[in-house]
This record gives C-alpha cells, sequence and structure tokens, in this order.
C-alpha cells in the first residue's frame, strides 16, 4: 500500500516534471532546467574561485546542500546518508553533461519521463485511491456499530509549538450527561475544548463523535464541520461579536441550519430562557452587561442545536447571583436532552449539576469519577473546593 | 464658474470608479488585515480581459449593440472574479496565520506576477491598445456650459448600483453577517460553524468583481490601455487604496466618501493648480487626514490588543 | 575606548584590503559585467541593511524606502556635477586627480544627510500612527519625493551653469527628463568600503543597548514602553539612520549609473529592498546580504540562460513560494553562522533545508489548504 502510493506520488511528479521539460510555450520548462544547471556551473567555478566563491555557491544552492550533508553524514557517522546525497550529487552533474551538449535531447527525456511518470503514476494512484476509500467507508461502518458513547476522547496529545499542553488525556461523554473537567489555570481545560471544536490539531491520539473521527495526528476537521456534526462551543470570554447587534449574534449561532421555522422556534424558547435577551434583541452585543453577554453565548450555542454543547467557564467573572441563573440554565438545557461538556473553575457549583467529572493537572488527568464522588474526595476538596 | 463644475463632474465620475476599487481593497482588509496589492491588478485585469474578449468575438472600434457590450463586460467580471479567486486560493490561504509582512511580500509578488504574466507576448503583449469602444463616449449635452456625457451618468449610476447591492449583501444577508463576524474574529466565527474560508474567499471574489467593472469603465473611458505592468496601473490602484484609507478602512461608507473625496481634490488640484501635482496633493490628503484622524474619516479606531 | 576600537578596527582593516584589491586593478579580474552586477550587489546591500534597520529590528513597517534612495541619489548627483563645474569650472574628467574621489566622499556625506533630513520628517508621524497606517504614509511621502523632483527643471550645461547661484542649482535636476551626465566614480573600493561600513554598524547596532531597545520596539511596543524604552524616540532614530544609508546607496546608485530618472524610484524599488529584509530574515545581517545578492544577481542569471523575458515571472513566482514554504525568512532572525554552528545549529540546519519527508509533508499541507473548505 505504502510503495503503491510512493508510486504514484512518484510518477505524478516525474509526470510534471517531464511535461515542463518537453512542452511549454517558448520552451519554458527546458530553460528552467537549463538554469537550475547554469547555476550549478556557477556554483561549481565558485568553489575554484576561492574568494567570490563564496558569494557564488549561493546560486548553486542544491550541490552545496548536498556537499554539506555529505560531510555532516561523514561526521556522524551515517554513511548511507552521505553516500545518498554524494549519489544525488553525482546525478546532478551528470545530467549537468547529458543536457549541455544537445538541446534535443533534453526535450526527448522530458518526454521519456512524462511517459514512464504517467504509466508509473496512473494505475498505482487509481488503485491507492480505491484502497483508501474502501478502508474508510469500513472504518466509519465499524464504528458506528460499536459506539454507544456520544464523546471518545482517546489519549489526546496538543502542542503549543515547543509547549506540551495536553499529554495524552481520555475521557468519554455518554448521551444526556453533564460532565465537567476542573482544574486551575493552564491545566488544559480550554485547551481539550479547543482540540474537541477544531481550533486546535491535535500531534496525538484521536477524537471520535459517535465512532467517527473528527480529529487525529493528521488533522482535524474545520471547526465548521464540526459544527455541522452537532458539536457547539461556547468560548472562553464568551466571543461576543461586539460589532453586530444580539439578535445578528442570535442568527449566526443558527448560521448552518436552513429550516426557518424550526429556528424560529428555537430562538423564541432561547428567548424564554433568557428574557433579558428579548429586551435588548435590536442593541448592539458590545454594550451588554457581562451576565448578559454570557447568557447571549449560551443562547447563540444553543441555536444550532447541538447535540453536545461545550462550555468554557461560563460563570467567569459573573457575580455569584447570576452565576446561579447560568447553572440553573445549563440544568434545564440537559434536561431538554443536550449533552454537556463544562469546563468550570467553579468545581463546588459544577459538580454540583453535573454527572460526571474529570480533573486535568497539567495536561493530565489525575482523577475521574462521578460527580458526587469527587466532591467528597479529600484531595478536590482541599485543591478546588477550598474546604479542610 | 463652469470650468469648476466640470472639473467636479468629472471628478465625481472618477470618484466613483475609485470608490468601486476602494470597496475591494476595504472588504479584504476588514476581513484579513492585510493590503492586498494584487488589487490593483485585478483591475487591470478586468480592462484587458474586456479587450481579448472584444478581440475575440470580432468587435472592432466603432460603437457595437448593447447585448455585446454587456456581454462582454460581464464576461470580464466573471474572468476576474475566478482569478481573485484563485489568487485567495494559492497564494493567501496557506499564510492564514502568517505574520502580516509575509502575506504583504505575497501581495506583492502576486501582483508582480499578474503583471509580468500577462504582458508575455501569447497573453496580451507588452504594448498599450486601444480598448474597443463598448459604449459611446462622447455623446452627451450641455448643463449650463458644462459638458455631460451619457456615458458619465452610465458609470455613475452602475457604480452606485453596484455599491448598493453590495451594501445590502454585507447589511442584509446570512453571507454579509459572516463577513462581519469573521472581521471581528475569525475563530469565534468558525465556532458558529461559519466556513471561514469559503466566505473570505467569497469576499475576494465580490472585491475583484466590482474591481474589474471599475477597470472596464476606466479603459473605456480613456480609450486606450496602458501595458500590463504599466505603473500607470498600480498608481491608479494604490489611489483607489488611498480613498480606502482615508474613509476608513474596513468600511464601506467610508470607501465610498473616500472615493469621492479623492476623486474631486485630484480633479480640482489638476485643474486649479497643478495637473503634474495632482497626485503629490492626493497624498497630502491622504497624510493630513491620517494625522488628524488616523483611523480614517468613518473608521473606528482599531483595539490594541497587549 | 576599547569599544569603539573594536568597531574601527575591521573598517580600518577591510577598507585597507580593498584599497589595495582596487590599487592593482583587482575587480577589473571580474570582467566589465561581472564587476557591473558586483557593484549593484554591494549598492543592494547597502539598501537593504538600511531599511532592515526599520523594518528588521524596529519592526516599523516602511515601504517608501525609495524616496530616501532618490533623495541621495539626486543630492548626490547634483553635488558632484554642479560641484565639479563650480569648483574646478571644469567637467569631472579634467579633474586633477584625488579631487574628485573628495568631492565624491563629500557628495555621498550630503546624499545620506539630505535623506537622513527626510527620515526625520518621514518618522514623525511614526509618534501617532502605527502598522499599516504607517506604512501608507511613508509610501505616500517617497511618492511625494518622487514627483517633486520630476517637476524640477531639466539639468543646465556647463556654460549655463556660472549663470546661477549656487543654491539656485537644486531646481535644475532634470525633471522629466533623465538627469545624466553625472561623473560616474563610484568603483568597487568605494561600494565595498560603504558595504563594510553599514555591517559593522548594523552589527554593532544589533548588539548594543540601542539596538536590543530597537527590537524590543519591534517585540512588543507596549512591554517596551512599559520598561522605560522611550520609543518614538527609538522608532525617529531608526528612520534617521536607515534614510542615512539609503541616501548614501543613493549617491553610490547615482554616480555609478551617470544618469538618473525619477521614475526609478517608485514603489517598485521600494517593494525590493522590502523582499530583500523579509527574504533575509527580519533583523538578520547576514541573512539581508544573502538576500540582496540573490534578488540582485538572479535577474543576471536569467539573462545568461536566455530567459529574460520571464525574469520577473519566475521572480514574483519564487517570492510566492519562498513565503509560503519558509515565512521567516532565509535565516529567521538568526545571523548565518548560527545557523550552522553548535548543536543548536544543527536543529537550526535540519529546519532549515528539512529532510525528504518533511518536504512531502509540507507540500500535503499547503495542498490541503489550498484544496480544503
Amino acid at each position: 500500500m505504502k510503495a503503491a502510493r510512493i508510486s504514484a506520488g512518484v510518477g505524478a511528479l516525474l509526470c510534471v516534471l517531464g511535461f515542463l521539460l518537453w512542452w511549454g510555450p517558448d520552451h519554458v520548462g527546458y530553460k528552467i532546467a537549463l538554469l537550475g544547471l547554469q547555476t550549478a556551473w556557477h556554483a561549481s567555478a565558485g568553489l575554484a574561485w576561492a574568494g567570490v566563491g563564496a558569494l557564488l555557491m549561493v546560486f548553486g544552492a542544491l550541490p552545496c546542500l548536498a556537499g554539506v550533508a555529505i560531510i555532516r553524514g561523514l561526521h556522524d557517522g551515517r554513511l548511507g546518508r552521505a553516500a545518498s546525497w554524494g549519489a544525488g550529487l553525482i546525478a546532478w552533474f551528470g545530467l549537468f553533461a547529458l543536457f549541455e551538449p544537445r538541446e534535443e535531447l533534453g526535450y526527448g527525456i522530458g518526454l521519456l519521463l512524462t511517459l514512464l511518470g504517467a504509466a508509473l503514476a496512473g494505475p498505482t494512484s487509481i488503485y491507492v485511491w480505491v484502497r483508501s476509500r474502501a478502508a474508510r467507508d469500513r472504518a466509519v461502518a465499524s464504528a458506528k456499530a460499536a459506539s454507544g458513547t456520544l464523546l471518545v476522547v482517546e489519549s489526546l496529545d496538543v502542542h503549543y509549538g515547543a509547549v506540551h499542553a495536553l499529554k495524552g488525556i481520555s475521557l468519554e461523554v455518554q448521551q444526556g450527561e453533564i460532565v465537567t473537567l476542573l482544574g486551575g489555570n493552564g491545566a488544559g481545560k480550554t485547551t481539550t475544548l479547543r482540540a474537541l471544536s477544531g481550533l486546535v490539531t491535535p500531534s496525538g491520539g484521536r477524537v471520535l463523535l459517535e465512532g467517527r473521527e473528527i480529529a487525529t495526528r493528521t488533522g482535524a476537521l474545520p471547526p465548521d464541520q464540526i459544527v455541522r456534526l452537532g458539536v457547539s462551543h461556547a468560548p472562553e470570554g464568551r466571543g461576543i461579536f461586539a460589532n453586530l447587534t444580539v439578535r445578528e449574534n442570535l442568527d449566526l449561532g443558527a448560521y448552518q441550519r436552513r429550516d426557518r421555522a424550526a429556528i424560529a422556534r428555537d430562538l423564541e424558547h432561547a428567548l424564554t430562557l433568557f428574557p433579558r435577551l428579548r429586551e435588548r434583541l435590536r442593541q448592539r452585543a458590545g454594550t451588554l452587561s457581562g451576565g448578559e453577554q454570557q447568557m447571549l453565548a449560551i443562547a447563540r450555542a444553543m441555536l444550532a442545536r447541538p447535540r453536545l454543547l461545550l462550555l468554557d467557564e461560563p460563570s467567569l467573572c459573573l457575580a455569584p447571583t447570576i452565576t446561579q441563573v447560568i447553572f440553573q440554565i445549563i440544568r434545564d438545557i440537559n434536561k431538554e436532552g443536550t449533552t454537556i461538556l463544562l469546563v468550570e473553575q467553579n468545581a463546588h457549583q459544577a459538580l454540583k449539576v453535573a454527572h460526571k467529572g474529570y480533573v486535568l493537572e497539567t495536561g493530565e488527568i489525575v482523577m475521574h469519577d462521578d460527580a458526587k464522588v469527587l466532591a467528597a474526595s479529600d484531595e478536590v476538596r482541599k485543591a478546588y473546593l477550598g474546604v479542610g | 464658474m463652469s470650468f469648476f463644475f466640470g472639473l467636479l463632474l468629472v471628478g465625481f465620475v472618477q470618484g466613483c470608479l475609485y470608490a468601486l476599487i476602494a470597496l475591494g481593497y476595504t472588504l479584504v482588509f476588514g476581513i484579513l488585515q492585510f493590503i492586498n496589492f494584487a488589487h490593483s491588478d485585478v483591475v487591470m485585469l478586468g480592462a484587458w480581459f474586456a479587450w481579448k474578449y472584444a478581440q475575440w468575438m470580432g468587435v472592432s472600434f466603432s460603437v457595437i449593440s448593447i447585448g455585446t457590450s454587456l456581454g462582454i463586460l460581464g464576461l470580464s467580471v466573471l474572468s476576474c472574479a475566478a482569478v481573485g479567486f484563485t489568487i485567495e486560493r494559492l497564494a493567501y490561504r496557506p499564510l492564514r496565520h502568517a505574520p502580516r509582512i509575509n502575506i504583504l511580500i505575497t501581495a506583492i509578488g502576486v501582483s508582480l506576477f499578474l503583471e509580468n504574466f500577462t504582458q508575455l507576448p501569447y497573453v496580451f503583449g507588452s504594448r498599450d491598445k486601444a480598448m474597443p469602444q463598448l459604449l459611446d463616449v462622447y455623446a452627451g449635452f450641455d448643463v449650463g456650459g458644462v459638458r455631460v456625457q451619457y456615458f458619465q451618468i452610465i458609470t455613475v449610476v452602475f457604480a452606485f448600483a453596484l455599491m448598493a447591492l453590495l451594501s445590502l449583501l454585507v447589511y442584509r444577508t446570512r453571507l454579509g453577517r459572516a463577513m462581519r463576524a469573521i472581521s471581528f474574529d475569525t475563530r469565534t466565527a468558525s465556532l458558529m460553524g461559519i466556513p471561514t474560508g469559503r466566505v473570505i474567499a467569497y469576499t475576494f471574489v465580490l472585491g475583484s468583481a466590482l474591481a474589474a467593472a471599475a477597470g472596464i469603465l476606466t479603459g473605456v473611458a480613456f480609450g486606450s490601455l496602458s501595458q500590463p505592468s504599466s505603473t500607470s496601473w498600480i498608481r491608479f490602484g494604490l489611489k483607489a487604496f488611498i480613498c480606502a484609507v482615508v474613509g476608513g478602512i474596513g468600511s464601506i461608507e467610508g470607501a465610498v466618501a473616500g472615493g469621492l473625496l479623492i476623486g474631486i481634490t485630484e480633479q480640482l488640484a489638476g485643474g486649479y493648480i497643478s495637473s503634474s501635482y495632482a497626485d503629490a496633493i492626493v497624498f497630502g490628503v491622504l497624510i493630513l487626514v491620517l494625522m488628524v484622524r488616523p483611523s480614517g474619516i468613518f473608521g473606528v479606531t482599531m483595539r490594541e490588543k497587549v | 575606548m576599547t569599544g569603539t576600537l573594536k568597531g574601527l578596527l575591521p573598517i580600518a582593516i577591510g577598507i585597507a584590503i580593498l584599497f589595495v584589491f582596487q590599487a592593482v586593478g583587482g575587480p577589473s579580474m571580474f570582467g566589465a559585467y561581472q564587476e557591473d552586477a558586483l557593484l549593484v550587489i554591494g549598492i543592494n546591500i547597502v539598501l537593504g541593511l538600511s531599511l532592515n534597520i526599520v523594518n528588521g529590528f524596529t519592526g516599523q513597517f516602511s515601504i517608501g524606502h525609495a524616496g530616501f534612495m532618490a533623495l541621495g541619489a539626486y543630492a548626490g548627483g547634483a553635488i558632484t556635477y554642479y560641484g565639479a563645474i563650480k569648483l574646478w569650472g571644469s567637467y569631472p574628467p579634467e579633474l586633477p586627480p584625488g579631487t574628485g574621489d573628495l568631492l565624491f566622499v563629500v557628495a555621498l556625506v550630503c546624499a545620506g544627510l539630505v535623506a537622513a533630513g527626510a527620515g526625520y520628517l518621514v518618522g514623525l508621524p511614526s509618534l501617532r500612527l502605527r502598522g499599516d497606517y504607517l506604512a501608507i504614509v511613508t509610501l505616500g511621502f517617497a511618492e511625494i519625493i518622487r514627483i517633486i523632483i520630476t517637476q524640477t527643471e531639466p539639468v543646465l550645461s556647463k556654460q549655463e551653469v556660472s549663470q546661477h547661484s549656487t543654491l539656485s542649482l537644486f531646481k535644475y535636476l532634470g525633471g522629466k527628463s533623465i538627469f545624466d551626465r553625472i561623473p560616474r566614480v563610484t568603483n568597487f573600493f568605494w561600494v565595498y568600503s560603504v558595504v563594510l561600513i553599514v555591517i559593522v554598524v548594523c552589527y554593532r547596532l544589533k548588539q548594543s543597548t540601542h539596538g536590543r531597545a530597537m527590537l524590543s520596539v519591534r517585540e512588543n511596543e507596549i512591554a517596551a514602553e512599559a520598561m522605560g524604552v522611550h520609543t518614538t524616540r527609538f522608532k525617529v532614530r531608526a528612520f534617521v539612520m536607515a534614510a542615512f544609508f539609503a541616501g548614501v546607496a543613493g549617491g553610490l546608485y547615482a554616480m555609478k549609473l551617470g544618469n538618473l530618472d525619477a521614475n526609478r524610484f517608485d514603489f517598485q524599488r521600494s517593494f525590493e529592498s522590502i523582499v530583500m529584509v523579509v527574504l533575509g530574515g527580519m533583523g538578520s545581517i547576514s541573512g539581508v546580504c544573502l538576500a540582496a545578492v540573490l534578488v540582485t544577481y538572479a535577474p543576471y542569471l536569467l539573462r545568461d540562460v536566455g530567459l529574460d523575458q520571464y525574469r520577473m515571472v519566475i521572480y514574483s513566482l519564487s517570492l510566492v513560494v519562498l513565503m509560503v514554504v519558509r515565512p521567516q525568512g532565509l535565516f529567521g532572525m538568526h545571523e548565518a553562522w548560527t545557523v550552522f554552528a553548535g548543536e543548536a545549529g544543527r536543529r537550526r540546519w535540519q529546519s532549515f533545508i528539512g529532510t525528504p519527508k518533511r518536504w512531502y509533508l509540507g507540500v500535503r499541507a499547503y495542498a490541503r489548504k489550498v484544496v480544503g473548505t
């Protein structure tokens, strides 16, 4: 399979190269090839000219790079590497010798390369395509059959540059639950949610939504497609569009949906849950108070009619009374059948509404259990509830 | 006095063209916060595509039927929209998260590529060409000593219709809402399920279409086309960009206001002071406006991120 | 004292070597064509390095560098041309030996000073403007300078000069036509002496507290301000220094070519200098030098192969490709030698060329970005 892939790739490359060589308006391809050779020529001349050579070497980038790689390889004792670079270098100059004397030869070789590449790439790429499609279909089918849970995260790794933000965390969310992620600053709670909604690509592990891979090491679905699959994320710091009106913000929440009647119903419902928003529909969202903005963020996320709602610190910077209201609403939303993954620093409230909890510390899950058990456990009480 | 009104009229028409181009700059800047230097080349392409299509249709330089004119216009606008889309895909999108100076250099690279590729002999060639008269430029009437050409009226009506359509689109539709959301915060917008990449591509398509229209109108008005790599195209685009900045970049009303202001200023300066200093005066106006109101006439002050 | 010596010593030694090289007729061994290329490369290195002070060190976005160069070029050209006639009443070829070079040095310094004055003026708006707005203003300034130059009167001949006072001569700079007959004094020695000085100045600047302050402005203006760096002062200083060297480069350019056309100093030339800075890596001195060499020499190479027609097409395409492939420029903000030296250098070297697998992954990532929604 891998060999077939490589062969397809090489063939395609040969095709393009060859095509450029023998065709092209005004023989551009041929001239570009010639340019490369000229470059090499300049470089080797530069080597002879000790002083000025240093400047000229730059133009022979390839042979020079090869030279350095050879020396490095010899120095590090990696002879195979050095040898392969050496072979490349010889081939480079060999090509030079081949091309220089006659133009027609170059075209001939180009044509040959094209045909060869086409013969190689055509069948193999079709083979790869068919095989990979079949494999994907099988994987999806088997995953669907196996899944009973809504969301599965398997040993997820996330790097921000050199920083290892998530170190192989695993968690599961069942249909209809409220699951809470607890942890201090920098524990990786927000990063987890970002990986779930496609804002960051994991460097290892995978995320499955109803058995379907939505993020793996090789790539994550873009956020808008994840929303389409039924995951809605109310981000940290609310993410309100301050330059749009409250109504427009809510409409954006339903961006993916086309069923106008149902959207209108859901909007009505959201406004009965958050009566404060109804008074301010025509106002710019930037003029709302913090609590109202949080309500707007939740209402907006609800309008996507998600199966899984990701809430990032909904009680951040809110007055205690408003926090109470927000948590009551979270409970109500859950009762209507929406699964919720709740990230909170307010462990007390979060464990009260949640069914299950995970505790994150510096990118690792250190504890997970039923919410009631967690609320009663000593470590959690000490570290997050400020008791004992 | 009729001299003054004559200048005012010409400046107004010119301003409309500037505004059309400035809208493209403003849309892209509002969403991606970078100066799309290749936009002036899309203007150039608009005019040159029209020339090419006219050649293919065998249009001579006499006045032709409205249908053919509109056909050429539509084809050329569509081609430019496609070019805008392609540029965004191939050059700008892979750099979405790169520093802005890189995107700017890429934009310059794209601009140079478009100019120099299109003036190869088998594309448009490197000579100035005569623009086919898609409309009769000289027909018109006199009002109190001021010559008003039908062509000018058509330009103004056309430009304003396009601008009205655009503002309807941006302020009244789902796509427009998505655009405004992206210009505020791309990341959160994607969390709403907005396919940000596609919306940004639409923005480029829209801007390029407007630019193409402006390019064709300019070409017809002048009656000739400068060669693709002529600096007069870049300078034209640059002035449109100045309009966007003076009006407040990122704001649609600003682009229109800036376009009219600069168009009229340029004509008056050319008429009363010296036509060779007109450009310098335009730049002077730009610097003055920026010193007094750093974010332009209609601009909102940018949030400073710490 | 030793600090000053440390800076001056390499300059002195370098200039001595260059002088001997020039005196024994060294440059002519390259042949006229290559020597010409080398002169242009040297001038462009000076230009790129000067812009690097503003764009690379201080992070201010100036896209009007050609304006300073134009000022320097016209000031330098006018001083040598009219100066030679006024002082000796003769045209340069008849100058007594040695005096021409003296005048040349004075002209270069004046070119730098004139440009530096303009740099101060352009630097002032940076008190209020940031980012793209500043960029547009610099572009505007450059265009205004260019337009004003095109409005000057045609050049006076040797006979006409005597009828005008010295100061009024600055009205006659060629205007729309070409300012020609400038003595062509620039040679290998002068160009590379200036290159040497600029490199040493830039390097010393980067190491000094001033340079660090500039870098802090680039990294985070607000934080720099909070730490007590007088950001506006450093921004204006950077503009003045950059303009000075750009002016010198302009002077060299004028006296290399022997004729000036204001339209050569339009924004395309400004872009060319920015390309050098970004290609080399913002703030990397060796990177900018290398990029200047590449950008300048590439056209000569392409002409050799008969691709002259495609010169700009290839240039622009490779610009786009480079920006996509290597957004941080050749060496990032590091210097060439740190890229290749030591264990850290090895890692950087690997990130510099990558491995076939990394190339493949890069191409695939690009393709995905292009094709995906």
